[in-house]
């Protein structure tokens, strides 16, 4: 019995039909199939092999490189000098500029909008999923991340191409000002980290002066609304609320906790402080918060106790203590009241960090004075 | 048709019969059990049965449901191997054999074909030709020949291309058997296939086996429990009743009235029909008028 | 009827060998950094041709150290998933049947969130712990899908139901209530996501894993047509039922489990690719399993760069375009046939 005509692949072995023979060219023939099929692969990934056995070339101009441990305990080999900085949270990019070194920025997220100079910077993406590709085409000699918003998997990836990521992980006020230091020592703006620093604690410890003595008012931090999110325990943001002389009536080990609302009619706190730069946003859910049921029984929200502040305060960055500022001139007017040159500091502080419509609209809604 | 005269026909004589015609199917005191779970008493107990059967020879097991019928089936087919005693095919024991072994020489038509993906009528009966190829084979000619054979032998070529879910049920039966025959088994094996067929397409494929069986020497077992066909067309029958065989031999030797009475718990008769074949008279009601069949 | 022939397999794969070579082409070239075509061509050339000197860095950085890699792992994943949602398509006998019906994708995602919980800096972490989540389930699901000892497909979707419920009970109680920071990426990682890079290691890994796997289901591919009339009618025809099933099995629940742990949970590739083959391809498993696993990493190497390019920079997960463009695709296949 000859051959059939089926199996006439060039270079197959061809064997007389006789029952288990078949067998054998039929494996040959789907091997020679799978190879076929994947003859480009092996080519594709071979080149792709030898390429990167080339010796890896400097990505970055700078020659020497120190050895840093970031703030998740990593250990980092930072280029120097700095030259090319991308900057994958918000709070980052602020803080960076707040340092003197925007001007060394060459990228940051699509989410960067402060100072208004960092929106014109090469947009990466996301926080959660940066764009791997952008970030290395910008041949950045430092990434600088932060644990809170920014994936271990984005940094897993830029450190397999070479590129050094030095992430931050401030979780109190204080540590936002020693992370801006040590950030401020690596970019080889120490000085300028320093001056920087040590104004903001002076201006904290300003209010911890005006706040002596006076007892903590109760609050609610709402950081979402549905579902209801506050702070936990060990976030900056509680540690924030605590140095304006706020307690978080949430007493939660996680992060953003998800709580009940029952709950929180339960602890009944003497304020809601929301942190929102969009006038109308915050507008259209306050007048949505009173209508819903369950939110009546709170007292604040009968009496209206709400303090908006910007969104500065939920930045670990040094925009924080304007934040803390507004915060707590809202919580004691009358600790503030009578400093002429603080409220005309914190007006102007203010004017650069809210828009003048906004200011108008919830001095006819809140308080009388200050801007919220 | 053609087929309405085989009826009245006696079974042509072999050609050739220097011999008696080969033992295929040997049944020696087979037993089988089973229960729901192991270690509990058995649901269904099927005793001791003997029986053999030729090349050429047409075998009716014959009895009414839970008779035990599908399993002495499937104890010739190997797909179950006996509690005590040996079921043989060609002196090899069936259960014993591997499956792809036994596939080549066994066919077996189920009773209901469920089909998932719609397949058509020329591809299932080319399934037929699978315990004869390899892991990774594809068919050849001579299995495409064999498989339009097939559907030629039992008259269905015409629905080669069709899907099988469009074509009726008596089509469909001739389907099932021509992926049978294109196994090109020694045995083939039918678990009631008249079920669900009308007298017409029962008939028909009654006499296909038989002519087949003659022609190609196949051994046919057939599980029914349709008396009067039985009667007709096996040359052997195998009566069964809850699990025990009562008795086994040509369809004149076991078409006793007491017998079936006590089998099939109706009152009938039997007579003598043509060709040394019983006929069976189904009495229905006792009192009233008897309506005689001549 | 037209035969099926090995020339016909073979033509099938060259064709669909094409489409994904094109396919590759274009998403070498697009991206968040774009390339010309002429760029692409003239770096390509020097690559294979061993003058690698020539190749500009910015070339050698986003194309070998970051394209590349991610549409190879796309081809293997997809390939994975497309073969392994065939199989299961055949070994339970059922239409709907997709990679994760068995709750492999739950075992590896409560994986992944342990190792994310216990180590998240150790980057090799997460997909090893995922894989031995796929691997626990696997087993798991075997000895509840058992029926008199053999595996029954009733059973075993049962059984793999109620244990992907259970799973993903689990992993939503653990992503509620423990601190989040570290779970952040995990719904990335649920939807389906290529941007994980791995190590060239594990890619190799994957490829040799895939092939052995879909391989061993290809030798049962002839079987698996004939089990499709029926299991007894399959056991009568010459198929060996038990061992089939169980090569069926754990072959596609380790391309599962593969795909799955690195790449997350990308869903209905593995259930469409191989219904769209059988539209244009036939039903015949010889054929389906090659045309399935080239389908798919046509289908998610597309998927992905479209994820990658739509809103560029930033990036969409993979999951989530196939959710979008899978149904509707469908959808029109099918009235197209049907009209």
């Amino acid at each position: 019995m000859t051959w059939s005509n089926h199996l006439s692949l060039r270079g197959a072995i061809f064997i007389k039909d006789t029952g288990g023979r078949i067998h054998l060219a039929l494996t040959r023939a789907f091997l020679v199939r799978w190879l076929f099929v994947l003859a480009i692969a092996p080519l594709l990934v071979g080149g792709a092999a030898r390429a990167q056995s080339m010796p890896r070339e400097n990505l970055t101009s700078s020659a020497s490189r120190i050895e840093v441990k970031d703030e998740t305990g990593r250990t980092v080999l930072v280029p120097q000098p700095v030259r090319r900085i991308v900057s994958l949270a918000p709070s980052v990019t602020e803080t960076l500029f707040a340092l003197g070194a925007g001007d060394r920025v060459v990228g940051d997220t699509d989410f960067c909008d402060y100072p208004p100079e960092a929106k014109q910077r090469k947009h990466i993406g996301g926080p959660v999923s940066p764009s791997i590709e952008a970030i290395a085409a910008l041949h950045p000699d430092l990434v600088v991340a932060t644990r809170e918003i920014n994936r271990p998997e984005s940094v897993h990836a830029l450190e397999q191409l070479g590129i050094a990521v030095y992430a931050t992980d401030p979780q109190a006020v204080e540590q936002v000002f020693v992370s801006t230091e040590r950030l401020g020592d690596l970019l080889g703006a120490g000085g300028a980290g320093r001056k920087l620093t040590a104004d903001l604690r002076r201006r904290l410890s300003e209010i911890d002066l005006r706040l002596a003595g006076l007892p903590a008012k109760n609050v609610l931090m709402i950081v979402w609304l549905d579902p209801l999110m506050s702070v936990g325990r060990n976030t900056f943001l509680d540690d924030a609320l605590r140095r304006a002389g706020a307690h978080s009536v949430i007493d939660s080990p996680q992060s953003w906790p998800a709580i009940d609302l029952e709950q929180v009619v339960r602890l009944q706190p003497d304020y809601l402080i929301i942190s929102n730069d969009d006038a109308r946003q915050v507008q259209r859910e306050l007048t949505e918060l009173q209508e819903r049921p369950g939110w009546r029984q709170l007292e604040a929200v009968r009496k209206r106790r709400f303090i908006v502040v910007s969104e500065a305060m939920s930045h670990p960055s040094p925009r924080l203590v304007d934040g803390i500022e507004q915060l707590a001139s809202a919580l004691y007017p009358g600790a503030f009241a009578a400093d002429a040159a603080f409220l005309g500091a914190l007006a102007r502080n203010c004017r650069e960090t809210v828009t003048a419509s906004f200011s108008q609209l919830f001095f006819s809604l809140l308080q009388p004075d200050g801007c919220l | 048709m053609s087929e309405t005269t085989s009826l009245t026909e006696a079974r042509p004589a072999p050609s050739t019969q220097h011999h008696p015609p080969h033992l295929r199917i040997n049944v020696e005191q087979a037993s089988y059990a089973y229960s729901a779970r192991k270690k509990a008493a058995p649901l269904f107990t099927l005793e001791a049965t003997t029986f053999q059967a030729r090349e050429r020879e047409f075998v009716a097991i014959l009895g009414p449901n839970a008779s035990g019928k599908s399993t002495l089936l499937r104890l010739i087919a190997g797909a179950i191997a006996p509690l005590s005693g040996r079921v043989e095919l060609d002196g090899f024991e069936t259960c014993h054999l591997d499956v792809r072994t036994r596939a080549q020489r066994i066919a077996f038509v189920q009773q209901e074909s469920p089909l998932i993906f719609p397949i058509r009528a020329g591809d299932y009966v080319l399934q037929g030709r699978h315990p004869h190829g390899r892991s990774l084979w594809f068919e050849k000619d001579e299995d495409f020949a064999i498989a339009e054979n097939a559907l030629a032998q039992v008259g269905a070529e015409h629905l080669r291309d069709r899907w099988m879910h469009e074509i009726s049920g008596g089509e469909k039966q001739r389907v099932v058997l021509a992926r049978a025959l294109a196994q090109r088994p020694l045995v083939l094996l039918l678990d009631e296939p008249t079920l669900h067929l009308d007298i017409r397409a029962q008939i028909d494929l009654l006499c296909r086996l038989r002519r087949l069986a003659d022609e190609h020497r196949y051994t046919v077992i057939e599980v029914t429990h349709d008396l009067g066909l039985a009667a007709e067309f096996a040359d052997q029958v195998v009566l069964l009743h809850r699990g025990k065989c009562l008795r086994v031999g040509p369809p004149a030797a076991v078409y006793q009235r007491e017998l079936l009475e006590q089998v099939f718990e109706v009152p009938l008769e039997v007579e003598a029909g043509p060709a040394g074949r019983p006929r069976v008279i189904i009495q229905g009601r006792r009192q009233e008028t008897v309506h005689p069949q001549g | 009827m037209k035969p099926l022939t090995l020339r016909r397999v073979l033509w099938s794969c060259a064709l669909l060998a094409g489409v994904l070579l094109g396919i590759v082409l274009l998403a070498l070239r697009l991206g968040a950094v774009p390339f010309s075509f002429a760029d692409l061509g003239q770096n390509l050339w020097w690559l294979v041709s061993g003058q690698r000197e020539k190749i500009s860095t910015d070339f050698r950085l986003i194309m070998v150290d970051i394209r590349l890699p991610r549409i190879l792992l796309g081809i293997v994943v997809g390939a994975a998933l497309s073969v392994a949602g065939a199989g299961f398509q055949a070994l339970l006998r059922n239409p709907l049947a997709d990679p994760y019906v068995l709750g492999v994708s739950s075992g590896a995602a409560l994986g992944a969130i342990l190792a994310l919980l216990a180590a998240p800096t150790i980057p090799l972490m997460t997909p090893a712990a995922a894989f031995l989540g796929a691997a626990a389930t696997i087993a798991g699901v075997y000895f509840l899908g058992r029926r008199q000892g053999q595996l029954d497909s009733g059973t075993l979707l049962l059984a793999g139901i109620v244990m992907a419920s259970f799973l993903s009970a689990m992993i939503m109680f653990l992503m509620t209530t423990l601190a989040s920071r570290e779970l952040r990426g995990i719904s990335f990682w649920l939807m389906g996501d290529l941007s994980t890079s791995i190590p060239r290691g594990l890619l190799w890994i994957l490829v040799v894993g895939f092939l052995a796997a879909a391989g061993a289901i290809l030798t049962t591919a002839s079987d698996l047509n004939v089990l499709l009339a029926g299991e007894r009618e399959a056991m009568h025809l010459g198929v060996d039922v038990t061992r089939v099933k169980l090569v069926v099995y754990i072959s596609a629940s380790v391309l599962t489990g593969l795909a799955v742990s690195v790449s997350g949970a990308i869903g209905y590739v593995g259930l469409l690719v191989p219904h769209v083959m059988r539209m244009f391809f036939g039903s015949d498993y010889r054929v389906l399993i090659p045309t399935s696993a080239l389908g798919g990493a046509i289908a998610i190497v597309l998927a992905d760069t479209l994820a990658r390019t739509l809103i560029a920079p930033t990036e969409l997960p993979v999951g989530a375009m196939t959710a979008m463009a899978g149904a509707p695709v469908f959808i029109y296949l099918l009235r197209r046939r049907v009209a």
